[in-house]
């Protein structure tokens, strides 16, 4: 499937052709729609798109806790076996213990009537045993390494008692407790201010550095994600359209959602007034549009992109696009001289 | 909305209950009103038992006058012995039906048994209906409507089907007739309550549930690979305990003027056993006679007990109840 040269280095996560779907009252929802990516030991991957295109919902299907009128189909391959053949025991083994998640809004996933201390501890002693007495002992020193000042004594109180930043670095060591040895951040930032979300990704960095763990970071924001990642994959209405290295995907991106989404980036220089957005709203996952389905908002479709769905095929070294309309885009970045993308990082 | 919904629903729940209680005095009525106060009180819930610092404790004057009134109950009950020369069958016929007096107190019955006596030595009985029942309806009721409202589907359904069908018996008939199957008598009296009482606390529980196993914390457990009975005890049930916590000490009074009724009915402890509401069966028959301390005094001391389980209640909702959300 995925076309994408892969650099030397061991996956520890491959993604075959998932297909995640919600039966509702109008019909079945294709949220995921034949997802493929491989996430490498170590590496920090991004998953980025706008609302709604099914970022959350793949990162969801990996662990497996989806709503009951949720299908799942197609293979996760963690540790040699299919999660999503896994048994219910299996995967909660896999669940904190192998693979962690982290939330967006830190305001509500912490239990508001447990103090925070027997929150990390209960996690670490559901994963690695041991006494209450050990386990608290590695609550604290988990709670030092996400950067919470005076520890021990926090330990002691109550979530609400803790800002929202406090709150996501103690989901962090929550998530950490079982030594997993893949983090999901699904939107880990988006609730908080600015200043605290640059702490937080700072911090996302140095423990995916420190402890050698793989990250999945979903996002919206391709700061956020050039500020994290090494790859990203783009997705649109349930597909990935454009995956590669972040710093190539960013300069010189080959697909024109993604080359849309960089030129709606809102730039520091006075001359540019007007935010730019793509025309037109994402479609609707009930009856997606046939072919390319970015076609309809898409200055470059042609009737080839009306009826028949491009693949992801490689466009450059490990950096892949699912567009028809690679010759007219490669053609214009060279006319131009300049790439149509921009520096974010 | 919601708490709205639910105040309803308590306010409903309390209503019918007392409604088929309704045989005993004026007591129930005042019982009724604190039961009512209290379930408002309490709906306002999310609490933490974080809350519960020295310094609100003492400021909270309705958990101190109950825990008072009810301290002194429990202390009468457990001395009864050293707190009056008289035992509580002792029968003196040369001084029956005698108003209160020196030696007498509260007077004495028809049988000439010292109504102070029958009134201290109740008190253990009382209390014993009063808690065992509510303890066990809680326990019981709180994890049906756990269990119910997390997995929800054919659980739940099967169980609320069960819960409407005890619902749409008349309470009391039902509580007559299993009591008429087992025969009267105190410990048939409990397996009666309790047969039908957990109904309340899975209905309130169930609720909860139903909201709170949608909050992030529930799915955050889940993502750690906590199991089913974790996740329900440890970390849904704490959130969701105190609207049940709080009903139960009106269900205390409720019960305690349940087992009167029952017993005043001749369903409950049999004579010649000391209890409030046997008191008040027996002396009932006199009141036409002007002996009134036979009915009263009895009748006092329920209402005493019933004040102190509401006030706790009361108390209990406003420690409990967080302050401001964030």
């Amino acid at each position: 499937m995925s076309g994408v040269v892969e650099l030397g280095q061991e996956p520890i996560l491959q993604i075959r052709d998932l297909r995640t779907s919600f039966a509702t009252s109008e019909g079945i929802v294709g949220a995921v729609d034949g997802v493929s990516f491989t996430v490498r030991r170590g590496e920090a991957f991004g998953l980025v798109g706008e609302s709604g295109c099914g970022k959350s919902a793949t990162c969801r299907s990996i662990i497996r806790l989806l709503p009951a009128h949720a299908r799942t189909a197609g293979e996760v391959r963690f540790a040699g076996r299919n999660l999503l053949e896994a048994s219910d025991a299996e995967m909660r083994r896999v669940r904190g213990g192998e693979i962690s998640m982290i939330f967006q809004d830190p305001m509500s996933a912490l239990n508001p009537v447990l103090r925070v201390g027997d929150q990390v501890a209960e996690a670490v002693q559901a994963h690695r045993g041991g006494s209450h007495r050990a386990a608290s002992a590695r609550a604290l020193e988990l709670l030092r390494l996400v950067g919470i000042p005076a520890a021990d004594r926090r330990l002691r109180e109550y979530p609400h008692q803790f800002s929202g930043g406090m709150r996501q670095r103690v989901l962090i060591a929550i998530a950490l407790a079982g030594e997993p040895k893949i983090l999901l951040a699904d939107e880990p930032t988006t609730a908080l201010d600015v200043t605290i979300q640059d702490q937080i990704l700072k911090l996302i960095v140095r423990l995916q550095r420190e402890l050698g763990m793989s990250v999945i970071l979903v996002s919206h924001d391709l700061g956020v994600i050039a500020q994290v990642c090494q790859r990203v994959a783009v997705m649109y209405a349930g597909q990935i359209i454009e995956e590669g290295e972040v710093g190539t995907v960013l300069r010189s991106p080959r697909h024109p959602y993604t080359m849309g989404l960089l030129a709606s980036l809102p730039g520091l220089e006075a001359r540019q007034r007007y935010l730019r957005p793509i025309a037109g709203a994402p479609p609707s996952l009930l009856a997606p549009p046939p072919g390319c389905r970015f076609h309809p908002r898409c200055a470059y479709a042609v009737d080839q992109c009306r009826s028949w769905t491009p693949e992801l095929l490689a466009v450059g070294p490990g950096h892949g696009a699912a567009c028809w309309r690679q010759d007219a885009i490669r053609a214009e970045a060279d006319a131009t001289g300049v790439d149509v993308g921009r520096e974010t990082a | 909305m919601r708490d709205l919904n639910r105040w309803d629903e308590g306010q409903r729940r309390v209503a019918n209950r007392h409604s088929r209680v309704g045989l005993v005095s004026s007591s129930s009525v005042l019982a009724y009103a604190s039961a009512m106060v209290t379930i408002e009180a309490a709906s306002a819930a999310p609490a933490t038992f974080a809350r519960a610092t020295p310094r609100r404790l003492r400021r909270n004057r309705s958990l101190l006058l109950g825990g008072g009134l009810l301290a002194i109950v429990v202390v009468v009950a457990i001395f009864a012995p050293w707190l009056t020369p008289y035992g509580p069958l002792d029968q003196d016929l040369l001084n029956a039906s005698q108003p209160p007096s020196r030696a007498h107190p509260f007077g004495t019955d028809n049988f000439g048994r010292d109504v102070l006596t029958r009134l201290l030595y109740g008190a253990r009985i009382d209390l014993m209906i009063g808690l065992v029942p509510t303890a066990i309806t809680f326990v019981f009721g709180v994890a049906v409507g756990a269990i119910a409202g997390y997995y929800g589907g054919r659980i739940d359904t099967i169980l609320m089907r069960v819960v409407d069908v005890a619902v749409a018996f008349p309470f009391f008939v039902l509580l007559i007739a299993i009591i008429a199957m087992l025969g009267p008598g105190l410990r048939n009296m409990f397996i009666a309550i309790a047969l039908v009482g957990w109904i309340s606390y899975a209905r309130i529980v169930r609720g909860e549930v139903l909201v709170a196993r949608n909050a992030e914390y529930v799915l955050a457990a889940k993502t750690l690979g906590y199991g089913d009975a974790r996740i329900i005890f440890g970390h849904l049930l704490p959130n969701v305990i105190t609207p049940a916590i709080v009903f139960s000490m009106s269900d205390v009074v409720l019960n305690i003027l349940l087992g009167s009724s029952l017993s005043f009915l001749g369903l409950g402890p049999q004579a010649p056993m000391a209890e409030w509401g046997r008191m008040i069966q027996e002396g009932r028959q006199f009141i036409v006679s002007g002996e009134w301390w036979m009915t009263t005094i009895p009748g006092l001391a329920i209402l005493v007990a019933g004040v102190a389980f509401s006030l706790i209640g009361d108390g209990l909702a406003d420690l409990l109840r967080v302050e401001e959300r964030l």
